[in-house]
Parts: C-alpha cells; structure tokens; sequence
C-alpha cells in the first residue's frame, strides 16, 4: 500500500495572485482561496481563463480542480499551462485535467514542473465556466503508505425523523465522505512531513489526498480530494525510530 | 396497434425546451425518440444550442443506432441514447435541441425521423396541443447522480 496514500497539503493557489479573463463581480476569482466549497468563481462566458502568479518559481506536480457540493462541476474542460512569464501564446508546459461529474472533481499529476505562472484553460456549457477550489502543488512525499484496514464512509448528512408508521422525514442536504486511516513505521524524516502538515493545516485547513490507483478501484477518485483532519493525530512510537499514527478525514464541504 | 407519428427528417428537424430545474445538472445521455426507415446513409448531428449558440454537438449514423441496439434490422424506432463524449452541463433557459444531417438525402423509401410523442409523462407541456401534429419531438435527458 506504499502508493497508496498521496497527500498534498501546500496549495500555491492559496497564495496566488489571480487573474481572471472575465468575473461576474457576485463571484470573484478570490473565493479560489476561500475554504467553503460554496465559494465560487464563475466567469462570464463559455471559454475563460484564470492565470495564476505563484510570485516565484514553484515546484508542482499535481492538481485537483473542484467543482461546489451543491452543484458540482462548472466547466466542461479544462487544461493547465505553464510558463515562466505570463504570456501563454506559447505555454512551456500544458497539462490536461480528466474530469468527473460523478465526484465532481478533477485530479492530474505529472513530473515535476518548475514555473512561475499556471493559466487554467476553461471551457463550459452553462453561459459560464465555475471553479469552486483549485490545488496547484506538490505532492507530500512520504516514504511509507498508509495500511491495510483503511475505512470509508459516506455520511449522510440529511436530518431524518421518523413518524409513528416508520415513514421518513428528511431535508435532503448531501453526504460527506469520512475515511480513516493508519500509517505505521514511519520513522523520524516521514514524521517531520507530517508534523509539519499539522502545523500548517491543524483541524481547520483543508489538504488533498489520493487513495488507491485503477488496480483497486473502479474509480479512485471516490476517495480523493480536499479533506480536513477529524482530530490532530495522536502519535505512538512503537519502536526506535519508528512512529505509527491513524488519524480521520473528512471532505471539504 | 401503435401509430407512430414521425417527422421526417430533411435537412434538420429541431425543437425548443424550457429547462426549469433550479440546480445545475450534468447530462448523462440525450436521449431522442428516433425512427429508421431503411437505414439511410449519411452522418446525423444532434445539437444542443442555447442563445443561438451551439454548447453541444455530437453526431451518428444509423450505423450507431444498430449497434446501440444489437440489430442488424434496417427498420427501427428506438429512445437512441447520444452519450457526450466531453462534459455537458445545464441550468434553467430556454435550449434548442436539433437534429442535422449532412451526406443523406431523405426519400420516400429510405429516411430518419424523429418521433413525435402523444403522452409525455416525464416532460410537461407548456401549451396545450390542439392536433397530433403539435405533439413535441420525443427526448429524454439523463443526469448523472453525484456522490
């Protein structure tokens, strides 16, 4: 299972500067950095695009882009380029984003790239093209993998009551993944990774994770995307230089 | 004995929906009520358009109508599932949905059509028909269902 666990948890979009082609001003390119989900960027056409200026030359090897919990992807496609200056007439890099309707998300990660500026190349249906959270980083780079006995859920997040007859009642909201997870013998330099990622993201901050590959899901991408931690892991050392911990993640929301 | 009314396709045949949901949905399938009489040559190209825009165009044969239903019959009238190939989304508006077609002549021996529909349970009318003939051209859209 070493391969099986990709987290990614620095987003250089969070400290971009951003600059969209067009913006309907109720939906600015700034709420990219907001946390909710339900803050959007929406553009004013069917063909858009967003170019993003890491201020330095920065190291990214994946991307996730999206789309809101209450109404899933806003954009039929979507290519990223990338370039050392801002003018994309010739990007030195392009990176095509597969996307899902059924996980509302798209994910992509490719070798390493070096660049200042990302432009998000977007195509829609809607009259608009709409992005609710975009990833743009590098991946964590853990040595080990998480274990076997990993759970899955989907919450269900609906408030239900029931009458006398045992019908149902419920306000239909939408569910959110919860999955827990062991990573063991870690030693001292994967554990700094992490400590570090503990830091930064404490129980508030979302990252990003990848679990499993093609081999052992249908669609991996079930159980990937934006996540916060349940609970700040508590960590055993079960032996000299070896750390093991579990800890619980919930889907950005 | 079921009677089919059929418009005969020419050069296009199209018609206007009024989408009403109020959330976006992701199309899964358009799916037209299609006719085949003697399967025809050509290619056909179902268009979605909004604000006289084209935001959607995929095309077929009656060649993918055969196979979609593991026939080799030359006669057919069939829900013809036009599964997008890119990512297709909706919202409210008013949309044109249209069928072309382009190396295909329509002849009193060999023709497509598209099948009007006389009871509609799954898409209400806005209007009410006061001849068969005003019946709307059958399709059915299907959406994906998000985790």
């Amino acid at each position: 299972m070493s391969s099986c666990l990709k987290i990614y948890n620095v987003n250089l979009a969070d400290q971009a500067t951003l600059t969209p082609s067009t913006e309907n001003a109720l939906f600015p390119a700034t709420n990219l950095q907001d946390y909710r989900r339900s803050k959007v960027y929406r553009s004013t056409t069917n063909s858009d695009n967003l170019i993003i200026d890491f201020q330095e030359s920065s190291e990214v090897n994946a991307i996730f882009i999206v789309g809101s919990k209450r109404d899933g992807l806003g954009v039929s496609t979507v290519t990223v380029e990338f370039n050392a200056t801002a003018n994309f007439s010739s990007p030195a890099y392009s990176v095509s984003v597969p996307m899902t309707e059924q996980f509302g998300m798209g994910y992509v990660s490719f070798t390493t790239v070096e660049y200042r500026f990302a432009r998000i190349v977007m195509t829609s249906t809607l009259g608009y093209c709409e992005l609710s959270k975009v990833f743009m980083g590098k991946e964590m780079g853990l040595t080990k993998g998480m274990s076997f006995g990993w759970t899955f859920k989907d919450e269900e997040l609906s408030t239900k009551t029931f009458n006398r007859y045992g019908q149902i009642f419920a306000d239909i909201i939408s569910r959110q993944k919860v999955i827990g997870l062991a990573i063991k013998l870690l030693d001292k330099d994967d554990l700094e990774l992490l400590h570090v990622m503990f830091d930064r993201v404490g129980e508030i901050k979302p990252f990003y994770i990848v679990i499993g590959s093609s081999t052992m899901a249908v669609d991996y991408r079930r159980y990937s995307g934006p996540v916060i931690l349940d609970d700040v892991p508590t960590i055993t050392n079960g032996s000299f230089n070896r750390f093991n911990l579990s800890m619980t993640v919930k889907e950005l929301m | 004995m079921t009677t089919l009314l059929v418009d005969k396709l020419g050069t296009s045949l199209e018609q206007q929906i009024d989408v009403t949901i109020t959330e976006r949905i992701h199309v899964a399938a358009f799916i037209p009520y299609i006719y085949v009489y003697n399967s025809p040559a050509g290619t056909f190209t179902f268009e979605l358009i909004k604000s006289s825009v084209t935001i959607f165009s995929q095309s077929f044969t009656v060649a993918d109508i055969k196979t979609s239903l593991g026939t080799t019959n030359n006669y057919v009238h069939s829900f013809y599932p036009i599964i997008p190939t890119s990512l297709v989304q909706m919202t409210s508006g008013i949309y044109t949905v249209k069928i072309s077609s382009s190396g295909y002549a329509a002849t009193e021996s060999s023709y497509l059509g598209w099948i009007r529909q006389h009871e509609n349970i799954q898409n209400g009318l806005e209007y009410v028909p006061t001849s068969d003939r005003q019946n709307p051209l059958a399709i059915r859209i299907k959406t994906y269902k998000r985790e």
